[in-house]
């Protein structure tokens, strides 16, 4: 992460001498821990405070220090199913991989079509005007409702997990490119045009270049939806990994599972999200030096 | 880290700013609506045929148009609907207002005070992180009746309306700032006098792309657990579970309209309170 606000700074900065950097590297990174520090302690402030404005009850409230206890420092016991600290990450854990396993798999099948959709729809303007509309209407069409279908359809294994997150990626991802796509600049497509580009040429050449900015968008801000795509697949369709673990953990009251269970899928889109939004920051500056100006 | 973020955030806005007007005539063809039309058509009938081909022969609960079309005449005739609508409304609206609210204080705080800013950001991206599924069960027994549904409908609203106005705000143009500040004002002169008026056409983007999710949360928020009392969501897992999928999938699509109408009037309203902004976008 260091080295992408490196590319960032200002050009002063790479004349200066090696250990000037390294230095300043580390001051960054320092500060960027205490800000981190920060933001971990007002997150338990407002996660202690529900609890208790709340009055939430104890079977179900936990506190971060219960999460912490059921992650590191319990003993086996009824109250957690009879497995100890380390028996409760392992189960988590497990469950955890094949959750993003399923993520992953529906973000790669939602990003590809949508990048897929989106030439064509740039290609033939009138098949864009027929369904882009419609785009955004299904956007709001709850997938609850088409559960039963999809699981008929796909039956109720990795193809209904890459059909539902891919769903759940898609029309957000499908809109933001198609943005990015139409944000080339007029003067662009009027030279493409006197060089006698065809449309295929000038999608190649222009616009999906100028539309990086917007592709790096959606893979980011689809990190989260790919893990709640997930979620809903195992949940409704599949019946494995966290989704499903979710559920089942209502049946059972075994809420330290489920608070745990939550921390630790924020915690991994969150790092995943900051993942992505590096190489981005990284990568951008060079493709669109324009878009990170504007946008900073 | 703290600029990849800042770099990274900004383009949630892209949602709204897209479809800007999927209404409007466009330059070289036929108007939006009438492409909406012939595409509404191509599905039904794609659809028909589906039902009653494929589908069909599977044994599926794939109903055809005319049952769903049927059922819904029939539903709103006996007033199903209308107090559904009503209860899902009233929670995805208190939801947006309240989300809405405190993402323009807090985009105001952090633009005028950067220390808040970094204190504050990474908890504003965790909210976007939290998977609403599994918090869903865990509000619905904390707060019981209706405040679950709009406190998820406001998680859904709340960081794509903050990135929206943060953006905005930061897209004052830069010699409007130097001329308040060259005339001897501070930062909250130049707040009140450019920023805020900068702010706008993002602002409402970000509100139009925020609306159809807080219909979509206070309708998630009938299917994670509350389901007791009225509401949409409600509805859709009863008539699921007596295996009625005419009325099933007429619910769906009542939602969906919902959510359209809320994105049409929420449209409508930006326009109306920003006409000088941009509305199309660029290169075509």
């Amino acid at each position: 992460m260091t080295a992408t606000t490196d590319t960032s700074a200002p050009a002063g900065l790479a004349v200066a001498s090696n250990s000037t950097v390294v230095g300043a590297a580390l001051l960054r990174f320092g500060r960027n821990l205490a800000w981190l520090l920060v933001s971990l302690i007002v997150t338990v402030a407002i996660w202690e405070g529900f609890l208790h404005l709340y009055h939430v009850p104890k079977i179900i409230g936990r506190s971060p220090m219960d999460v912490y206890h059921y992650l590191f420092t319990a003993k086996a016991s009824k109250l957690h199913r009879l497995r100890s600290a380390a028996g409760n990450r392992k189960v988590l854990f497990h469950n955890l991989r094949t959750t993003l396993n399923d993520a992953l798999l529906g973000y790669v099948a939602g990003l590809v079509m949508a990048m897929v959709v989106s030439c064509v729809f740039v290609l033939w303007r009138a098949v864009e005007q027929t369904f882009m509309p419609i785009a955004i209407l299904l956007r709001a069409f709850p997938l609850f409702a088409m559960i039963p279908l999809i699981t008929l359809i796909f039956g109720r294994d990795i193809m209904a997990v890459a059909v539902i997150g891919g769903i759940v990626c898609f029309f957000p991802s499908l809109v933001i490119i198609m943005l990015g796509l139409r944000s080339v600049s007029r003067s662009s497509l009027d030279l493409m045009a006197a060089y006698g580009a065809g449309k295929l040429t000038t999608l190649r050449k222009v616009m999906v270049p100028s539309a990086v900015p917007s592709i790096f968008a959606a893979l980011r801000i689809n990190v989260p939806a790919a893990i709640i795509g997930a979620l809903l697949a195992e949940w409704l369709a599949t019946g494995r990994g966290m989704g499903a673990e979710m559920l089942e953990v209502q049946n059972t009251f075994d809420y330290g599972e489920l608070w745990s269970a939550v921390v630790l899928v924020t915690l991994v889109s969150i790092i995943a999200y900051s993942i992505v939004a590096s190489v981005e920051g990284g990568i951008l500056p060079r493709f669109a030096p324009d878009s990170v100006r504007r946008r900073s | 880290m703290m600029a990849d973020v800042q770099v990274a955030v900004g383009s949630e806005v892209a949602v709204a700013a897209l479809g800007a007007n999927p209404g409007r005539a466009d330059r070289d063809g036929m108007p939006g609506w009438l492409g909406g039309l012939i595409g509404t058509v191509l599905l039904v009938a794609l659809w028909e045929i589906l039902a009653v081909t494929v589908f069909h022969k599977l044994g599926s609960g794939v109903p055809r148009p005319n049952d769903v079309v049927t059922q819904l005449w029939h539903d709103f005739g006996h007033g199903l609907y209308w107090k559904n609508i009503r209860q899902t409304l009233k929670e995805a609206v208190t939801g947006y207002v309240g989300a809405v609210v405190l993402a323009a204080v807090l985009a105001v705080a952090f633009v005028q005070v950067p220390v808040v800013e970094k204190a504050l950001l990474r908890l504003a991206i965790a909210s976007y992180c939290v998977p609403i599924i599994a918090i869903g069960p865990i509000l619905v027994f904390a707060l019981r009746g209706d405040r679950p549904k709009s406190v998820l409908a406001g998680l859904l609203v709340f960081f794509p309306t903050l990135v929206g106005m943060i953006l905005g705000l930061r897209s004052a143009d830069a010699s409007s700032l130097d001329l308040i500040r060259a005339a001897g004002g501070g930062r909250w002169a130049q707040l009140v006098k450019v920023r805020l008026r900068a702010a706008l056409p993002s602002t409402f983007a970000a509100l139009q792309g925020a609306a159809p999710a807080a219909i979509l949360g206070a309708i998630i928020g009938d299917l994670l657990g509350g389901q007791q009392g009225i509401g949409l969501g409600i509805l859709m897992v009863d008539s699921e579970q007596a295996l009625d999928i005419s009325r099933t999938w007429g619910i769906g699509i009542v939602c969906a309209g919902l959510a359209g109408i809320a994105y049409g009037l929420t449209g409508v309203l930006g326009r109306l309170a920003t006409p000088w902004a941009p509305r199309r976008t660029q290169g075509r």
